[in-house]
C-alpha cells in the first residue's frame, strides 16, 4: 500500500464499531522488545542499527499473520509522511524524531503496526475498534510469537523481557484505551476520576500519547505496571478500571439528559452550526466543537452522520493529513482555512 | 490569544493540561506545543536512580568501584545511564543490578516476572534438565561399574550439551558482530 492510497481511507481500528463504543474510540496492546547481543537503540551505532532493521524485515516478511504488510525504512519516508502516520497512531512521537536508522510497517487493515529502533528495538502494537482489549492481546501474542522464531529477544528468566527504560521491563506490555469523556468534564467530575486513577498506577494521556495533553475531552488511559504479573492479568486488572470509567461517564450523561437536556442540546446544535460554517478554524476548536458532535451522536440527537466518518474527521483535520489531502505544503493559518473547508464538505449533508 | 509559553506567537493550540490531577486550561502556539510534546517525554527519573545509589554509601569502596565500572556489553558507566535516562543493553540489567534492582522493585512493586517466556528459553531448560538427570544416572552406572551402559549415557549427554550451546542464546550478550549470526533462523 502507498502513502497516497492512505489518504483516501482510514485504518480498521477507527470504523466506531466494538463494545462500548459511545465512549471507547480503540483500544491497544503493545509489547516492547529488543534483541539481544544489540546494543539499546538510544545507544547503538548507526551499522548495528542498519543491521537490525535488516533483520526484523526478515522476520516480518516470514510471518503469515503479517503478509498484507508495508514497510517503510526511514530512507523511504519524509518528515511528513511520519507526521501523517503519528497522526494515524500507526508511529510515535519519538520515531519522528528519530535520528538513527529506523523503520515502520503495519498491515494494510492498520490494526497491527511495528516501530523498529524506537527507545526499544521493537514495539508491536495492534489496535482495535471500541472496548477490546482482549481480542488485541490475542492478536499481539500470535504476532510476537511469529516473529519469536526468527528474532532472538533479549529475556532474563528473572526480569523478562528486558526494555530500554526499566518502567517496560518484564512484559513490556502496555494496554491502553481512548476514552471521550464529555459528560464527566461538563460536570466537574473528571477530577475526581483523574485523581482516583493515578492512586491506580493507571497514566493518563491526551490524543497523541505521552507528552501530550488532553483535547476534546479525549483521555488515553494506560497501565504502568508491566511485571510481577502475568499479561492476562495486567489487561484484566486494567480493563476492569476502565470499566468503571465507561460507567461513569454513560451515568453522566444520562444525568445530564435528564437534567439539562435542552441546554446540553442547545450546545452540541450550535457545535455542529460553527462546524458547518466555520472558515477558519485551529485544530484545537475544531476537536472541542467535533467531541460535542460525537456527543450528540451518540446521545441520538445528531441522527444523519456516522461514528466512522465522524472518527475519520478527528483524524483527517490534523496538519500532516491536511497537507497530504490537498497535496501541498502548508503554514498554520493556510491549514486552518483548509480544514475549516473540509470540514464543511464533510459535514455538508448533515442536517441542522 | 496570545501563547501561555512564549507570549510572542498566536495560540492555536488550546488544551486541557493535567497538573497534579487538576485539569488547567493551556493556550499555546503550535511551535510551544511541539516543543512541550518532546520536554513531557517522561523517562524513569534520575532521582529515583539516585535514590538506588544512596543505598551504597555506606560501603563507600564498593559504591566508588561501582560508580566507575563500566558494562562490557556497551561499555556505558552507571552515570552514563542516569544521563539518558535509559539503559544501554541487556547487559546493563546484570552488570548495574545493584541499581537496577531497586529501581525496578520501586516501579512495579516486584522484581520477578511472572509472564510469557521465549518458547526458546524453556526449550533449553527442558534440555538442561534432562542432562541434569542423565548426569546422576551416569555417576551411578560408572559406580556399578557398568562401563558400556555409561558410555551410551556419555554420549547423549554429549549430544544434548552440544545441541544446548548451538542453540540461540538469550541469557548472554555477545559482541554485536557474533550475535548476528547467532540471530539468524537455525
Ligand atoms: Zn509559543
Ligand atoms: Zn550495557
Amino acid at each position: 500500500m502507498t502513502i497516497d492510497e492512505m489518504v483516501d481511507k482510514t485504518g480498521e481500528w477507527l470504523k466506531g464499531k466494538g463494545p462500548s463504543n459511545d465512549v471507547v474510540i480503540s483500544s491497544r496492546v503493545r509489547l516492547a522488545r529488543n534483541l539481544a547481543g544489540f546494543i539499546f537503540s538510544d545507544y547503538m551505532p548507526k551499522s548495528m542499527a542498519e543491521k537490525l532493521v535488516g533483520l526484523v524485515k526478515n522476520a516480518v516478511d516470514n510471518s503469515n499473520y503479517l503478509k498484507k504488510h508495508t514497510f517503510f525504512s526511514d530512507k523511504d519516508i519524509t518528515l511528513l509522511d511520519k507526521e501523517f502516520f503519528k497522526e494515524r497512531h500507526l508511529i510515535s512521537g519519538e520515531l519522528v524524531e528519530a535520528k538513527r536508522p529506523h523503520a515502520v510497517c503495519f498491515t494494510d487493515d492498520e490494526i497491527v503496526s511495528i516501530m523498529i529502533n524506537e527507545e526499544d528495538h521493537l514495539r508491536l502494537q495492534v489496535l482495535q475498534s471500541g472496548f477490546n482489549l482482549v481480542e488485541a492481546l490475542r492478536l499481539i501474542d500470535v504476532i510476537d510469537a511469529e516473529l519469536e522464531n526468527n528474532l532472538d529477544y533479549a529475556f532474563s528468566p528473572t526480569l523478562g523481557y528486558l526494555t530500554a527504560c526499566p518502567t517496560n521491563v518484564g512484559t513490556g506490555l502496555r494496554a491502553s484505551c481512548m476514552l471521550h469523556l464529555p459528560a464527566l468534564v461538563m460536570t466537574k467530575q473528571i477530577n475526581k476520576v483523574l485523581q482516583a486513577l493515578s492512586k491506580m498506577s493507571i497514566a493518563v494521556r491526551g490524543l497523541y500519547g505521552e507528552g501530550t495533553q488532553a483535547t476534546g475531552n479525549f483521555f488515553q488511559f494506560s497501565n504502568q505496571i508491566t511485571l510481577g504479573r502475568q499479561e492476562e492479568q495486567i489487561v484484566n486488572d486494567f480493563e476492569k478500571i476502565v470499566k468503571q470509567v465507561i460507567e461513569h461517564e454513560q451515568e453522566a450523561r444520562i444525568a445530564l439528559s435528564n437534567k439539562r437536556l435542552t441546554k446540553l442540546a442547545d450546545q452540541i446544535w450550535r457545535s455542529l452550526g460553527i462546524l458547518r460554517s466555520t472558515r477558519i478554524i485551529s485544530s484545537g476548536e475544531a476537536n472541542s466543537l467535533l467531541s460535542l458532535v460525537r456527543l450528540g451522536c451518540d446521545l441520538g440527537l445528531i441522527k444523519d452522520l456516522n461514528k466512522n466518518k465522524l472518527n475519520e474527521l478527528f483524524i483527517v483535520i490534523q496538519p500532516a493529513h491536511l497537507q497530504k489531502i490537498y497535496r501541498t505544503e502548508l503554514p498554520v493559518d493556510e491549514r486552518d482555512e483548509k480544514r475549516a473547508s473540509l470540514i464543511r464538505e464533510k459535514l455538508k449533508s448533515v442536517s441542522l | 490569544m496570545i501563547c501561555n509559553s512564549c507570549g510572542k506567537n498566536k495560540a492555536t493550540i488550546h488544551v486541557t493540561e493535567l497538573i497534579e490531577g487538576k485539569m488547567v486550561e493551556v493556550h499555546l502556539c503550535e511551535k510551544c506545543a511541539n516543543e512541550k510534546d518532546i520536554a513531557n517525554k517522561v523517562s524513569f527519573s534520575l532521582n529515583d536512580i539516585l535514590a538506588g545509589l544512596m543505598q551504597f554509601t555506606t560501603q563507600s569502596d564498593e559504591m566508588s568501584k561501582q560508580l566507575k565500572m563500566r558494562c562490557p556489553g556497551c561499555n556505558l558507566s552507571i552515570q552514563d545511564l542516569q544521563k539518558k535516562g535509559k539503559v544501554g543493553c541487556a547487559q546493563c540489567y546484570e552488570v548495574f543490578a545493584q541499581f537496577l534492582l531497586p529501581l525496578i522493585q520501586k516501579i512495579h512493586g516486584s522484581a520477578q516476572h511472572f509472564g510469557k517466556r521465549p518458547s526458546h528459553v524453556d526449550e533449553k531448560l527442558n534440555i538442561q534438565i534432562e542432562i541434569e538427570k542423565l548426569e546422576a544416572d551416569l555417576q551411578k552406572k560408572i559406580e556399578a561399574e557398568a562401563f558400556e551402559e555409561a558410555a551410551i549415557v556419555r554420549d547423549k549427554i554429549k549430544f544434548l550439551k552440544k545441541k544446548v550451546s548451538t542453540k540461540k542464546t538469550t541469557r548472554k550478550s555477545k559482541t554485536s558482530s557474533e550475535s548476528n549470526d547467532a540471530n539468524k533462523k537455525e
